[in-house]
């Protein structure tokens, strides 16, 4: 007990955490970045870092309530209930891509969080005990897609004692429709408890729902640009992205993100001005990837002109959503997630981007302590291999780079092209 | 038009020079810290037992862990396709070969024409490899060598538990402070690694013929007790643990 007071207590480095926690910090920065004229290639990327730095001021502001839960979860469930939602999971890989993971999984690890458990969530639970994440004011965890979710949420439950509210998702196995009706009832019955804390508005409802088909729109007309070949867009830089999808969707930055990405990326198939010009193998990635600087992706396109034409992770799978029938067509969207429930939904996608995306071959990353997505890999092996598409195991670490043996993954993936090349 | 292949392993660096397609020379040195010193020493060896001039080789094509330290290679090419490419030529039949080396092993699916069709390879892990019965042998003190032979005698082997080459390494420490004979501790070290390499072929699917390569294809008790698992003959090319230098050569003829 003693151990967790003193770990609750802890004042840590880095240095300037007190700014870092701050929300005139961040709106300072978001004043700065508001005179950042970049190149017309690189707006996407100012607002989607205008969205964070609006999110982090808004959590410290703590005008409105920050709404921990794990990704997956609509973001729109959260804003159109005038919540902020934080997922410290994106956390986790934004401070991966900084370097700073290993200083938070170790962090987690003295906390007694198994070096099993996803980093994904040992990155976040070290965050959180490093009190560099903004306090939830409530928890609303999923059971979509792990079960890790909601025990990590579980325990920053108990760290900041604050409600934990858990949204059950139904496996949907027989009957799509019922799981449907079921989740659409338990949405609404959620909402009404949370009403104190929460308390929804047809006038926020509207927003949300605009913005998040405008976004939706957006994002398959950017996935039907990168059916292009060669390809206009890098598959690196489309599963950092993924985080807007995942959390500013039903806000104004997720719209414009989208909408400036479809332009850009139309742009450079008129004026043909492809990732590689010279590219010879199309790939298409499942899972999320390694998010510490590494030279994978660089490697795949200077070696063997390979690039990742799409990833799973950024299928639009969701139908629009209805004002009229808010719960209802949010539970569609989730439960439209082929990421959830039977393997076999999964596999059968990942044939189907395969071909719409002309792929050679296709790459799961194979995160360390992933059991929902590694559990499946057998069907999707079967799946891919029945119909001839080249199939790479890859595995390794999305946050915890201590995990990533250079030599052995570039080994790997060598020999898969290898194989591709005959 | 001569070609050499270099494989640069974790324990040793070989080279082996083709001229015309034909097998003239070829080295095995040990790879030590410097990898760059032990490809110039083992190419050196090569080129003299070729009976050429280091000039004359046109195509040199690098292969295993160290294959990124040799600047003047013309291509790097990984371990999988050299030993599919190596062991196909030896044995044109081979449809799957068995890869144990120093750090890893794999399991590889080739197609009548010798191309890589699917391959598997260990996790990131000793356990498995050559290196797993080099620790071991120390512990022992025993060499490699007799090793094989030693674990023929055994009646009645003993069960490893760890995969973890550290702690395999103690549990084999406390087997000979119980007095257990070591004949019967090192044969249930080699089937140990036996499992390890059965369970990833049987994950990849066997076709016969199997093909063995790499250091540890030389040691007899592995061969036989895997052939037995397996059900089926394994067969062996005169010098496993140079056919991944073997087929880098072959890759550097056809690129020429
Ligand atoms: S990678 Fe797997 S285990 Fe980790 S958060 Fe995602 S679904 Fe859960």
């Amino acid at each position: 007990m003693n151990n967790i007071k003193e770990l609750m207590a802890s004042k840590l480095p880095p240095k300037g955490k007190k700014y870092l926690t701050r929300p005139s910090f961040y709106f300072l920065l978001k004043m700065l970045t508001a005179f950042w004229r970049p190149q017309k290639d690189r707006w996407p990327q100012k607002i989607s870092f205008s969205f964070y730095l609006d999110l982090l001021y808004r959590a410290y502001r703590k005008k409105h309530p920050v709404v921990w839960t794990n990704v997956y979860t609509p973001p729109e469930l959260i804003w159109a209930l005038g919540g902020t939602p934080f997922m410290p999971e994106i956390f986790a890989a934004v401070a991966a891509s900084l370097g700073l993971a290993p200083f938070f999984l170790k962090k987690a690890e003295q906390a007694w969080y198994s070096s099993d458990l996803c980093s994904f969530h040992r990155g976040a639970l070290g965050m959180m005990h490093s009190r560099l994440v903004p306090p939830p004011d409530l928890i609303l965890a999923t059971n979509q897609l792990c079960d890790g979710a909601i025990k990590f949420l579980e325990a920053a439950s108990a760290f900041y004692r604050c409600p934990f509210y858990l949204l059950h998702i139904p496996y949907p196995v027989t009957s799509p429709a019922q799981a449907q009706t079921w989740l659409a009832k338990e949405l609404a019955a959620l909402v009404r408890d949370l009403k104190p804390l929460l308390p929804v508005t047809p006038h926020t409802i509207n927003g949300v729902v605009n913005h998040s088909n405008q976004a939706r729109e957006y994002l398959l007309a950017v996935n039907r640009l990168r059916q292009q070949i060669p390809s206009p867009y890098r598959g690196r830089e489309a599963l950092s992205d993924v985080t807007m999808h995942l959390l500013a969707l039903g806000t104004t930055y997720g719209t414009t993100f989208y909408h400036h990405l479809a332009d850009n990326l139309s742009e450079r198939v008129k004026n043909k001005r492809p990732v590689l010009p010279q590219q010879k193998y199309r790939l298409l990635w499942l899972h999320f990837r390694p998010y510490y600087p590494n030279f994978l992706f660089d490697f795949l396109e200077e070696h063997y002109g390979a690039v990742i034409a799409f990833e799973e992770v950024n299928a639009v799978t969701w139908e629009k959503l209805s004002v009229a029938d808010f719960w209802f067509s949010l539970a569609a969207k989730i439960l439209s997630n082929p990421l959830w429930g039977q393997a076999g939904r999964r596999a059968a996608q990942a044939v189907s981007l395969a071909r719409l995306y002309q792929v050679h071959g296709v790459i799961h990353f194979a995160q360390g302590g992933c059991r929902q997505s590694n559990g499946g890999v057998f069907l999707l092996r079967e799946t891919l291999r029945n119909l001839k598409i080249p199939f790479l195991n890859l595995e390794g670490d999305c946050i915890d780079e201590r995990n990533f043996m250079a030599g052995q993954t570039m080994t790997r993936l060598e020999s898969f092209l290898e194989m591709l090349e005959g | 038009m001569i070609a050499a292949g270099i494989d640069v392993g974790s324990n040793t660096t070989k080279v082996v020079i083709l001229k015309n397609g034909e097998w003239v020379g070829d080295a095995l040195v040990l790879t030590g810290a410097d990898n760059r010193s032990s490809v110039e020493k083992a190419l050196a060896q090569a080129v003299k037992a070729a009976g050429i001039k280091q000039t004359e080789i046109t195509q040199y094509v690098a292969t295993g862990y160290g294959r990124i330290n040799i600047p003047f290679a013309d291509r790097k090419v990984t371990e999988i396709s050299c030993h599919g490419r190596g062991a196909h030529t030896v044995f044109p039949g081979t449809r799957t070969v068995i890869d144990v080396g120093g750090q890893d092993s794999k399991v590889i699916r080739v197609d009548a024409s010798g191309r890589v069709a699917d391959f598997i390879m260990n996790d990131k892990c000793a356990a498995g490899t050559g290196r797993f019965l080099e620790v071991m042998a120390r512990a022992l003190e025993i060499t490699l060598t007799e090793m094989a032979a030693v674990a023929g005698k055994s009646k009645n082997p003993v069960t490893i538990s760890n995969t973890c080459t550290v702690f395999a390494e103690s549990e084999v420490i406390s087997y000979l402070a119980q007095g257990l004979p070591k004949e019967d501790i090192i044969r249930g070290l080699h089937e140990a690694v036996v499992d390890r390499i059965e369970s990833m072929a049987l994950r990849l699917g066997i076709e016969p013929e199997v093909t063995m390569t790499g250091g540890v294809a030389l040691n007899t008790a592995i061969v036989t007790s895997l052939s037995k698992r397996l059900k089926l003959t394994i067969l062996l090319p005169p010098q496993p643990q140079l056919i991944g230098a073997y087929g880098a050569a072959l890759i550097a003829t056809n690129q020429a």
